[in-house]
């Protein structure tokens, strides 16, 4: 089952960043990792993203066609270019870095949440 | 060598055969059914083969497996398994065999904590979907690794391990030790892996003497007795052989039958013949006609009808059979018959563990009641004197638990290293000495032949002067043994 996060506009080919979120089911890891998403999303890439949930639980066929081991599992899809950034997310400024966003300095960090 | 064995085996352990040759002896019956056994190896000493033909086993005999595979792609898994005969692909489409790809891909970052619930689910769903009764989860290390926090690895670990568990699933794990470094510290991760297992074993390789010997050892085996000895075992076109140095004696009997050399006056000086089943030395010098004398053995041998298994290390089979024609001892109607078989093996070729599985492998196919081995002092050149010692004992084991008749000829060339592999070894663990040397005589050299040793038969400990002919080996001045000794 895929659903939008709320807010999200329709996937777009203007969009810079297309994010799937893997989960599992209600492991704590998941919703720290959708909240840290939600953040990206609102705070850095107001309209220049989509981004989508996908409860591995609830659609294991969606898991198989990707090759998701772990969850949580981020796919970025960015242009033709794809990456994946494995784990709870729980550090923004981080996952800021690795997806190649800049930052001013203490803008994102641990006050976010 | 005494066989030891550590432990009784345990009431309540089942245990699932391997396929594997010569590994479900050294493990006592098999892999300890709905548990966990854990390989650990350095790269390539075979951990992935071995669990392939575990899963084969099974899949051919009604219990489906599962390969989860971390490390290799499962198309190279496919032709992999193809080069040692197990055709992955038709038990695949018969719902027999299921292989999951589960290599981590290569592009992830990590941030945080997270679980393999996803990969969990999908070996659930297989589990249920084809009645999988045995996993193997190949080189799990690997994914067990991407934790920082060692922690979250063994709640992982423990996880999987639980899971399958409770379903009733006889699960190998499979993991790496540090790079080509045998012996080497094992990790904490290693560590934790071998305390969850039920049974454990190590693979491992070294080299000596330009050869490569692969060793298996059982580390320990819960609830069960398995034999602890460092077993050779090589990869081979039938995937992994175990050859278990320490089982000895195993299926001996007594050794009353007796069967005819094919000369008589040899018979009457052996009190009646070679014993079937009995290890046999007739070590010579060069020219003494040892190689005619084991092909008149053999040549009566299969006249009876009995199969004969000809190891050739000196020679090729047309130009043995040429030469033997001279003397009078014309094989070719009991190769024709398939009585004999011929297999010409060059010693320095492969290692003494490979020489020794494929004679083990030909001889579980043939089935022969005798195997003569020509000549034991090629196997010096095998690589290592240990090797050539090792290969002699196990081959004479191999010999006593199925009752096959040893002939192992030897050469005495005077030379240190020969003369104390046929004396020092062979001859103390043969039942039966045949001597074969020259003696000066007043017109030149003599040929003499002697019994040294043969156990359970009364035989003479006269010499008996012969030539070689036209029709083999003749006594000269034939004269009937005089001095007889018995010996228990």
């Amino acid at each position: 089952m895929t659903r939008s996060i709320e807010g999200t506009r329709a996937r777009e080919e203007s969009e810079e960043f297309v994010f799937q979120l893997f989960i599992f089911g209600s492991a704590p890891a998941s919703s720290t990792a959708q909240r840290t998403l939600e953040l990206i999303r609102d705070k850095y890439l107001q309209g220049r993203c989509s981004a989508a949930v996908i409860d591995v639980e609830e659609d294991p066929q969606a898991a198989a066609v990707h090759e998701i081991l772990a969850t949580p599992t981020l796919v970025v899809s960015r242009g033709k270019q794809s990456q994946r950034i494995v784990g709870s997310l729980d550090d923004p400024a981080r996952v800021l870095t690795v997806l190649g966003i800049a930052v001013a300095a203490g803008q994102a960090g641990g006050n976010d949440f | 060598m005494e066989p030891r064995s550590v432990g009784a085996a345990g009431p309540g352990i089942g245990k699932v055969p391997t396929g594997i040759r010569g590994m479900d002896e050294i493990l006592h019956g098999g892999l300890p059914e709905n548990r966990t056994t854990v390989v650990v190896g350095s790269p390539g000493t075979g951990k992935s083969i071995l669990c392939l033909q575990f899963l084969c086993e099974g899949a051919s005999n009604g219990q489906p497996g599962l390969f989860v595979s971390c490390d290799q792609p499962v198309e190279a898994l496919r032709a992999d398994a193809l080069s040692i005969g197990l055709d992955l692909e038709s038990l695949e489409n018969e719902g027999a065999l299921t292989l999951l790809p589960a290599e981590f891909p290569a592009d992830s970052e990590i941030i945080g904590d997270f679980r393999f619930d996803p990969l969990l689910e999908r070996i659930s769903r297989v589990v249920q979907s084809r009645g999988v009764r045995r996993i193997a989860i190949d080189e799990l290390d690997l994914l067990l690794r991407l934790y920082e926090d060692p922690a979250a690895g063994r709640r992982e670990l423990f996880r999987i391990h639980r899971t399958l568990r409770q379903r009733g699933i006889t699960l190998v794990l499979t993991a790496k030790t540090s790079h080509w470094t045998p012996g080497a510290a094992w990790s904490p991760l290693l560590h934790l892996m071998a305390e969850t297992a039920d049974c454990l074993l190590e693979l491992d390789q070294r080299v000596e003497a330009q050869i490569t010997t692969r060793r298996l050892r059982v580390l320990k085996y819960r609830g069960s007795g398995f034999i602890p000895n460092e077993c050779p075992f090589v990869i081979t076109e039938r995937g992994l052989s175990v050859i278990p140095v320490a089982i000895v004696g195993l299926g001996q009997g007594p050794m009353a039958r007796k069967v005819t050399s094919g000369y008589r006056w040899l018979d009457a000086l052996l009190g009646g013949g070679f014993c079937v089943g009995a290890e046999i030395l007739i070590a010579g010098e060069p020219g003494t006609g040892k190689t005619t004398l084991a092909a008149t053995f053999a040549r009566a041998a299969c006249e009876r009808g009995e199969k004969v298994l000809y190891l050739s290390f000196e020679e090729p089979e047309h130009s043995l059979l040429r030469n033997l024609r001279r003397v009078g001892v014309d094989l070719r109607p009991a190769v024709g018959a398939g009585k004999l078989l011929f297999r010409a093996v060059v010693p320095e070729s492969v290692g003494v563990e490979q020489h020794l599985a494929e004679t083990v492998a030909l001889t579980a196919e043939f089935q022969p009641k005798h195997i003569v081995v020509d000549a034991v002092s090629a196997f010096l050149r095998m690589g290592s004197f240990q090797g050539a010692h090792d290969y002699l004992i196990r081959l004479g084991n191999i010999c006593r638990q199925r009752r096959i008749t040893a002939l192992f000829l030897s050469e005495l060339t005077g030379e240190l290293g020969a003369r104390s592999l046929s004396i020092a070894y062979l001859s103390s663990i043969a039942d039966t000495v045949l001597v074969c040397r020259y003696e000066q005589g007043g017109q030149g050299y003599r040929r003499i032949l002697r019994v040294l040793r043969s156990r359970g038969s009364a035989h003479s400990t006269d010499s008996q002067e012969y030539e070689i002919t036209g029709k083999g080996l003749a006594p000269v001045g034939a004269r009937p043994p005089d001095r007889v000794i018995r010996t228990r």
